[in-house]
């Protein structure tokens, strides 16, 4: 079995990145999970460059994306990636800590596959982060 | 009225009360009509107002009219000068003959019109009571006085229409002279008034129409619209036109009054000078006619006439002698210079002169067709012609030697009535011929001259030195027979000179007409002799074989009309000029009051928009926080809930170590809370706090800040270098919360450096404001972030990095908004940052 493709996680929150990493190992996502601290990060290394110039030249199999993020919000990163040929293809998921609707609004516009708002109430957002991963584990192992 | 002394007649009609002696054996009814109430006199006299001023006075009267007989019986001492009709009495008092005459008033109107007299006057008029005495009444017998009442009151019954009609039956020349005639009044004048008046109320109409169209625009827009400023342009032209319209309309009745005053006045004259001529001529005529028919004479005349017959020797006989002795002394009654005795040949066979005995007599040569009439038995006037003798120091004709003379003829008849010889009288034309239409002078070019069938003057001129100036006659030399009436085409009195010679010129106007024997007249102007534009009036005597001319210059006559003119040009030319002006500046004032509302207007459609855009940010600003607090502030409570989530899904945690790891990331985060909302209170609170204006010494702030934040800065190295700064004026508790912050912000993004440098100083900035800047030397941020550093929540950096909420910057800058000034940074990553603020 060919080796799964990394996850990207872009948020500003470690605490938000430890939570996910968490729920995201309890379904057993096998997938490499690799980090970004905001937008310009995730920016560098989808385009390998910056601190990520030596980075395998492999696209992760899915970003999940905060929205509010220091320098360069989730939306931009989102709006680059759809605009670039290389990374157009990369599913990505908003992950969002409301509801609120003109974030919605902007996301599906912008191309997003889907969002997963980040629940307060722990095992819905397990859950939704759990369909997520198994769906993209085996959309992978299907490549 | 003898019948009515012996009481035979009861009652008499139409009887003046005008004596005593009437008044005896009659009563009066009181006046029903009274007659010849109008007292005319020449223009001159002041000094008559009723008719018993005329008591002493020439009065001019109309044989057999009734009035007559009552004058003179009124007023003894009246002289009265018998007249054929009213036409003949107003001449008579116009030439000085009267002081007056007495008529109707309707009658002298008509008559004066009629003949152009402008010399006369009415000096009373209507029911004067001293006047009385010549009017009709009812006269009954003295004896039977209660008839007065009754017949006065049948008179009182009589109206006004029933008087005025039996006026007009019994006294007809009223039909042919209406009295409106003479009245100013006419009702054709109101005709232009009224027209004026119907248009300006039409303008007026038009103009409110004009404004009631465009009432949907406000007023102020009309004022300076261009619909607006066409109406006050059309109005204002409109009322010049009018005006104009108005004065052309004064000016053209005020010129045809005038030369019409003009025509009457040259026609007056050229009568007068005719009459007067006529008068003089006939008195000469009388003259001569007695002496041609004293058998004295007509003997002498006889015996001269035998000897020339027989050539005899005319100058030593005895008759010639004679006649000359009674020339000599009749030459006391007479201006005569001379006689002759003409011989039906033509030959002079009695004279003054011995020179002239027994030649061809010089009428003869020159007027042939005037001897023929003599010999034919009329009495002639022989107008100047040339004299056969030089006279010495008299002036001459132009291009001869000799000086002009001039004569009346008159046949001598024998006993048998036949025509047997003619005498002559010969006069100096520059004696009384000329010196009667010299007299005839108006203004100071006014002339009257007289010319014959050739076109000759007959009279001396009244120009003759500025003739002799102007070259048509030479010096010494004078007028009669010197000058033709003919035009030269130019003024010749201003130096023109024409190029045709005098005798190809065309007759003027005046003479062209005259010699073809009609009387007429020319107010339009027309080239006189000396090629001036005059005025004239003139007429053809056939039986004198003389033309009459009365001329004035045109600039002359119609000086009065000329400043009569340039007064209303002027008057108009101000009104038009004022009521432009005046249209103008409304205009220009209505314009610039426009100019004004509309730069208001859009003042406040830019405040209004501002305030639109001003509320429409405040309102995103309001949308981006609530955005931000909904995100930043469930963020804890997230990490809580999902760390003690974490916490009790694995009861039986493989590593103790995590357990103290969640418990700690719970207590971050309610701290972080915390934070969130103490920084949240202060930025909400330095929005709506009241501004308190002081002088702050921002220094004294500095150095309490650096106090304070001890703790933060302890085992660090930070080399400060504050400057003294300007004190600046604001809300003390604020400014610290700017300054804390930003102090802070140097402080914490610094903490990597082994020695941060800190700089605090100032700049002067624009409009008089102070700059101050607070720099620092670490990481600084990426420029193209900047704009994201003052928004809530707002962070170019991770919490891991640099903790922090995202809300001081917020702070900082709403305070300085709310102290207008600005903020702004600047910074290259990595090497430190300054933040700029102007107070």
């Amino acid at each position: 079995m060919k080796e799964l493709k990394p996850f990207l996680l872009v948020d500003d929150s470690a605490k938000d990145r430890e939570l996910i990493m968490e729920a995201l190992q309890e379904n057993h996502i096998s997938n490499r999970i690799d980090e970004a601290r905001d937008g310009e990060e995730a920016l560098d290394y989808l385009f390998r460059r910056g601190g990520f110039a030596d980075r395998a030249p492999e696209n992760p199999s899915v970003v999940l994306l905060d929205i509010k993020m220091p320098k360069v919000d989730g939306l931009e990163v989102l709006k680059q990636i759809r605009a670039d040929e290389q990374l157009k293809m990369i599913p990505v998921v908003i992950l969002t800590s409301s509801r609120e609707q003109s974030d919605l609004i902007k996301g599906y516009e912008l191309g997003v596959n889907a969002f997963v708002v980040k629940p307060l109430d722990f095992n819905e957002f397990f859950d939704a982060v759990k369909q997520l991963g198994v769906f993209w584990a085996v959309l992978n192992e299907t490549l | 009225m003898e019948k009515a002394k012996r009481r035979e007649v009861d009652l008499l009609l139409n009887m003046f009360k005008s004596s005593k002696e009437r008044e005896a054996y009659l009563n009066f009814t009181k006046s029903y009509k009274q007659t010849l109430n109008a007292i005319i006199v020449r223009t001159e006299t002041t000094d008559v107002h009723t008719l018993t001023d005329l008591a002493e006075q020439t009065i001019a009267v109309v044989t057999g009219d009734s009035a007559v007989k009552v004058l003179q019986e009124l007023y003894p001492g009246i002289r009265l000068v018998e007249t054929e009709n009213y036409e003949e009495a107003l001449k008579v008092v116009a030439f000085g003959r009267a002081e007056a005459t007495l008529m109707e008033l309707p009658v002298a109107g008509y008559l004066i019109r009629k003949l152009a007299i402008t010399n006369l006057m009415v000096a009373a008029e209507g029911d004067n009571p001293d006047d009385r005495d010549l009017s009709y009444r009812l006269a009954v017998r003295k004896d039977w006085p209660e008839l007065i009442p009754i017949l006065e009151k049948a008179m009182d019954s009589l109206t006004r229409e029933e008087l005025t009609a039996l006026d007009k039956r019994w006294l007809a020349l009223q039909e042919i002279a209406p009295i409106e005639e003479i009245g100013l009044f006419r009702w054709t004048q109101l005709l232009p008034v009224s027209l004026v008046l119907v248009l300006l109320v039409a303008v007026i109409l038009l103009l409110f129409r004009l404004l009631d169209r465009s009432r949907k625009d406000p007023l102020a827009y009309q004022f300076a619209s261009p619909a607006g400023r066409r109406v006050a342009v059309l109005f204002t032209s409109m009322l010049i036109m009018f005006i104009a319209l108005l004065a052309w309309w004064a000016l053209g009745s005020i010129k045809t009054r005038i030369k019409e005053d003009v025509r009457d006045s040259l026609q007056m004259v050229l009568q007068t000078t005719r009459e007067a001529l006529n008068i003089w001529a006939k008195n000469q005529k009388n003259e001569l006619e007695l002496i041609a028919s004293d058998p004295h004479v007509v003997g002498l005349v006889t015996g001269l006439l035998a000897r020339y017959h027989q050539d005899d020797d005319l100058l030593s006989s005895r008759e010639l002698k004679s006649l000359r002795q009674l020339f000599l002394d009749f030459q006391t009654r007479s201006d005569h210079i001379g006689f002759f005795v003409i011989a039906p040949d033509g030959i002079s066979v009695g004279s003054l002169r011995d020179a002239n005995v027994g030649t061809l007599n010089l009428i003869q040569q020159q007027r042939p067709d005037l001897l023929r009439r003599a010999f034919a038995g009329e009495t002639v006037l022989v107008p100047s012609i040339i004299s056969d003798v030089p006279l010495n120091g008299a002036a001459n004709i132009s291009g001869s030697d000799l000086p002009p003379t001039m004569f009346f003829a008159a046949p001598v008849r024998n006993e048998g009535g036949d025509v047997i010889a003619v005498l002559t009288e010969r006069f100096n034309p520059h004696e009384d011929f000329s010196a009667i239409s010299l007299l005839a002078r108006i203004g100071k070019s006014g002339e009257a001259y007289t010319f014959d069938r050739q076109g000759w003057m007959l009279t001396e001129s009244r120009f003759v030195p500025e003739l002799i100036s102007a070259g048509l006659i030479q010096p010494k030399e004078q007028g009669i027979l010197s000058i033709d009436v003919r035009n030269p085409g130019g003024n010749l009195m201003d130096g023109y000179r024409s190029p045709v010679p005098r005798s190809a010129q065309p007759l003027t106007r005046m003479a062209a007409s005259a010699l073809k024997g009609e009387s007429g007249f020319d107010v339009d102007g027309y080239l006189d002799y000396r090629g001036v534009p005059v005025i004239g009036a003139w007429s053809w005597d056939e039986s004198l074989g003389i033309g009459f001319a009365s001329e004035i210059n045109l600039d002359e006559a119609m000086a009065s009309y000329y400043s009569v003119r340039l007064a209303i040009m002027v008057t108009l030319g101000v009104t038009a000029l004022v009521s432009i002006i005046l249209t103008v500046i409304i205009m220009l004032l209505g314009s610039r009051a426009n100019r004004v509302l509309q730069a208001s207007r859009d003042q406040l459609e830019i405040q209004v928009q501002e305030r639109t855009r001003e509320l429409a940010l405040a309102n995103k600003d309001l949308e981006g926080f609530s955005y931000s607090v909904s995100h930043d502030l469930r963020a804890p409570l997230r990490h809580i809930s999902g760390y003690i989530n974490l916490l009790g899904r694995q009861p039986a945690l493989k590593e103790e170590g995590k357990h103290l790891h969640y418990m700690e990331m719970i207590l971050d985060s309610s701290q972080q809370m915390g934070q969130l909302i103490d920084d949240l209170l202060v930025f909400s609170r330095m929005g709506r706090a009241e501004l308190q204006n002081e002088s702050v010494n921002l220094n004294e702030l500095i150095d309490d800040i650096m106090r304070s934040q001890k703790k933060e800065i302890e085992g660090r190295t930070i080399n400060w270098a504050v400057a003294q700064l300007p004190p600046v004026s604001g809300d003390r508790n604020m400014l610290r919360v700017v300054m804390v912050n930003l102090i802070s912000n140097a402080i914490k993004y610094s903490q990597r450096e082994a020695t941060a440098e800190i700089e605090i100083g100032s700049c002067p900035g624009e409009d008089n404001r102070n700059v101050i800047f607070i720099r620092d030397n670490g990481v600084g941020f990426n420029m193209a972030y900047a704009h994201k550093l003052y928004g809530v929540f707002q962070r170019l950096h991770s919490d891991e990095e640099f903790e922090g909420t995202g809300i001081g910057l917020a702070t900082v800058e709403r305070i300085i908004h709310r102290h207008h000034g600005t903020v702004w940074a600047e910074s290259i990553e990595g090497q430190g940052a300054t933040f700029y603020f102007s107070i």
